[in-house]
């Protein structure tokens, strides 16, 4: 079973990506605006104790319990979701339903955002809570069939059967690309990063987090970049073989995939303007949905003529 | 679960070294921001959640979801017959998702 | 205790910046100085540290910088800016200050609650418990706050009010929020304040009021007075507003790019024409979703000045064409258009006025890119006044 160190060690590595993450977002931004691109690399160390010595602070007839738990919640429920991101050979715990697992964990998210949001006892932050809502919505459907398609492939719910199906085959990012785009977006959208921050835009002052100040605010932001670096793990052994490669070690590969698809999602973040939750929408149910099914059905049909 | 600890641990560790060295641990008390004017009511009201409807096609959906996890796992053994029904099931809601587009369920304000 | 001074060495502060009317020079002293330190600033003043208001000697600003400074939590800092001169210093100054953790404890301490001033704390609220830094500022007009209406009950939490509900265009009854944006808001026109009440995040009611106006001077357009090259000055003002429609639209890189170029444009630096600006250009200009997720806002038809025609997008797109013209062709300077500032300011009033009419029936995020692809600069309203009087509904001069 789980040994204390396996977890220890899972939850440290999604740490540093996370950190990783941060540092590599702050300096895009540097870079756009012309400031010194070295300081990138301690902000989010800076950023963290700025945070924590700061004063907590509340609105007046807010709902604290809600919006304390709901910003602890998120980082919770990331590293509940390393539970599952195999390591190695072995996840931390290799559970049977690992996909419904980690579907669960990311849903979780809906929950931490709306309860910060709605307990902020602020317009901002009652109407970031709703776009959210409308987000996840839109996005969770084309997530779930995305993952569906994955397990469909693999003939398997369990992580790692899913990363060792593609041993010594097209990764499934080849085979299902529909699904793979699908759940990039996905990723973005549970974790409201780059063009799906609209939950946390600017034009309601950061909706949700308008409010939150000192170590609540750390751990809400925190947990939202490692939601970002869970999902982007967990697209390894979904879509990209998980440790197959030449040369490197297993492990070793799983952390350059890893890194590769976080680095993605943080340029795509920079590179992409925001897109309006009623737009999406409408996209989303109209077009990546039936992609999604489109592709499960395939995927399905592959399966049942032999060829995965 | 141990990891279950080792995140709640982690978080405790957290939020304690931020009360150890918080500048103040006085909680803030104030009015919500609102440019620079005062508050004229609390927040929470009754929101219009104008996309009520795809809410409710998206429960529809998420009911299905519950079979077809399970039914990944057997589409192998039971073959064809399995994935016709699935897919016609889907198509019926497809067919609801149309529907609801037409009638302007995704499209707000 | 030694950690925390230890911890207070570290942040990179987050200012948030109150600019008055008539304070545009200095707005964007700041706004260059923070960005070249590679300093960030807060949206809402619940994350932070220092609080910089510039200009703003006129009452009404002053009980919404009090407002505002009330509600950020410790380690805080407060700067009053003047000129443009000692910004480095004042905003070096509240950087040590923040590291001050004796004075800084004690500035918690006394920091105000809101429960405070329901309940009891009124003497020491009329008091004058002034932290030092905060200078002499007018506490009067905020004692007596709005929300004491007729409707105050005692049972709600700090006195205030649950929302009341009224119909809606669906025939739901449904709760009214009123909601303020400005004087005090990041990314907004100085000057303007529009107040909504929103069902749900769906424009109910709205009205626009421009306060502190007119003032005497328009930053923009004694820059274009004063300049050589009046294109540089017209690109430099697009830009302002483009890096600001950028924001709202919560596009962050290309906005901080955008203000990049601006600056540039300001100094006369001769790296304009850089290639990273060029490539900026084309990105937004090519961005597909930009145009999808923000077309149809706001349409203007024909009646409208010139310059406001056409839909949000369309706007933005001419700020990126003015900025365009003035990279491109910046050794053979054609002639520049004479009526720039008075097109401004007509564009200004008609804004104020067409507002309301736009903004109801859209959805938050919608109504505030309206706003921003318009960015009307309120200062220019004085021009109007000055000059021969133009027709309030004067069709683009």
């Amino acid at each position: 079973m789980t040994s204390p160190w396996n977890a220890l060690i899972a939850v440290s590595l999604l740490g540093g990506f996370s950190y990783a993450a941060a540092s590599a977002s702050v300096l895009l931004r540097h870079r756009a605006s012309g400031a010194r691109l070295a300081a990138a690399w301690s902000a989010p160390t800076r950023e963290g104790a700025r945070l924590l010595v700061a004063q907590r602070s509340v609105v007046v007839g807010s709902d604290r319990a809600l919006a304390r738990i709901g910003s602890a919640l998120l980082p919770l429920a990331a590293i509940m979701a390393v539970l599952v991101v195999p390591l190695g050979a072995h996840a931390i715990s290799d559970l049977s339903v690992g996909v419904v697992w980690f579907n669960a964990m990311e849903v979780l998210a809906w929950a931490a955002v709306w309860m910060v949001g709605w307990g902020s006892n602020a317009p901002w932050g009652v109407i970031g809570a709703n776009r959210f809502l409308a987000q996840g919505l839109s996005y969770e459907l084309p997530h779930m069939f995305a993952l569906i398609t994955v397990a469909v492939g693999a003939n398997s719910l369990q992580v790692n059967q899913i990363a060792a199906a593609q041993h010594g085959q097209l990764w499934f990012a080849l085979t299902m690309p529909a699904a793979f785009i699908v759940y990039l977006i996905s990723i973005m959208g549970f974790s409201f990063w780059g063009p799906f921050d609209q939950s946390v835009g600017r034009d309601i002052v950061g909706g949700a987090a308008s409010q939150l100040s000192g170590v609540d605010r750390l751990a809400f932001c925190g947990g939202r970049y490692l939601l970002l670096t869970v999902g982007s793990a967990m697209a390894v052994p979904f879509f990209l073989g998980g440790e197959a490669g030449p040369l490197l070690p297993g492990w070793a590969w799983l952390l350059i995939k890893t890194a590769a698809v976080l680095a993605v999602l943080v340029w795509v973040g920079h590179r992409m303007p925001p897109i309006r939750m009623e737009r999406f929408a409408e996209i989303s149910w109209m077009v990546l949905l039936p992609a999604t099914i489109v592709q499960a059905l395939a995927v399905s049909i592959f399966v049942l003529v032999g060829w995965m | 679960m141990v990891l279950l600890g080792v995140a709640v641990l982690l978080l405790l560790v957290l939020y304690g070294l931020s009360s150890g060295v918080r500048i103040s641990h006085r909680v803030l008390c104030r009015e919500a921001f609102m440019s620079g004017l005062p508050v004229r009511e609390h927040a929470v009201s009754r929101f219009h959640v104008r996309w009520y409807l795809i809410a409710i096609v998206f429960v529809v959906f998420d009911m299905e979801m519950v079979f077809m996890y399970p039914w990944v796992l057997v589409v192998r053994e039971t073959g064809a017959g399995s994935v016709v029904e699935m897919f016609a099931f889907l198509a019926v809601l497809v067919a609801a998702v149309i529907y609801a587009w037409r009638e302007g369920v995704f499209r707000w304000t | 205790m030694d950690l925390t001074a230890v911890l207070l060495r570290l942040p990179v502060p987050r200012i948030f910046v109150v600019s008055a009317p008539g304070s545009s020079a200095l707005r964007l002293a700041i706004e260059r100085e923070t960005r070249a330190r590679g300093w960030v600033e807060a949206l809402t003043p619940a994350n932070t540290d220092i609080l910089v208001v510039c200009g703003g000697d006129g009452s009404f600003l002053a009980d919404s910088t009090e407002q505002i400074w009330r509600q950020v939590p410790c380690p805080r800092a407060y700067v009053q800016v003047t000129t443009a001169r000692t910004l480095a210093q004042q905003l070096d100054d509240a950087q040590a200050a923040l590291r001050d953790v004796a004075a800084l404890r004690e500035d918690a301490e006394r920091h105000e609650h809101f429960h405070d001033r329901e309940t009891g704390g009124h003497e020491m609220d009329m008091g004058g418990t002034d932290h030092g830094d905060m200078g002499d500022m007018d506490r009067g007009g905020m004692g007596d706050m709005d929300h004491g209406d007729m409707s105050m009950s005692m049972d709600v939490p700090g006195g205030i009010p649950m929302a009341d509900r009224g119909s809606d265009r669906d025939g739901l009854k449904l709760d009214r929020l009123h909601v303020a944006l400005g004087p005090a808001l990041p990314d907004w026109p100085t000057g303007l304040i529009v107040r909504l009440v929103l069902q749900g995040d769906v424009v109910q009611e709205a009205e626009t009021e421009a306060i502190g106006l007119p003032v005497g001077s328009s930053f923009w357009l004694e820059a274009e007075r004063d300049a050589l090259d009046p294109i540089r000055v017209h690109a430099a003002a697009a830009a302002d507003s483009l890096q600001r429609f950028l924001s709202v639209a919560g596009w962050r890189s290309a906005a901080m790019t955008g203000r990049l170029l601006r600056d540039e444009l300001l100094a006369s630096a001769p790296s304009t024409a850089h290639p990273r600006f060029v490539r900026w250009m084309r990105t937004v200009r090519r961005s597909h979703t930009l145009r999808w997720s923000i077309s149809g806002l706001g349409e203007l038809g024909p009646d409208a000045p010139v310059g406001l025609r056409g839909d949000a997008y369309s706007r933005s797109m001419r700020w990126l064409d003015e900025i365009a013209a003035a990279i491109k062709a910046r050794d053979a300077d054609g002639p520049a258009d004479a009526t720039w500032g008075s097109q401004r300011a007509e564009g200004a009033r008609a804004v104020v006025r067409m507002l309301p009419s736009l903004l109801i029936g859209q959805e938050f995020a919608g109504g505030r890119l309206i706003v921003a692809s318009f960015d009307p600069d309120l200062e220019t309203l004085h021009e109007l006044d000055a000059s021969a009087r133009m027709p309030a509904d004067g069709s683009g001069s």
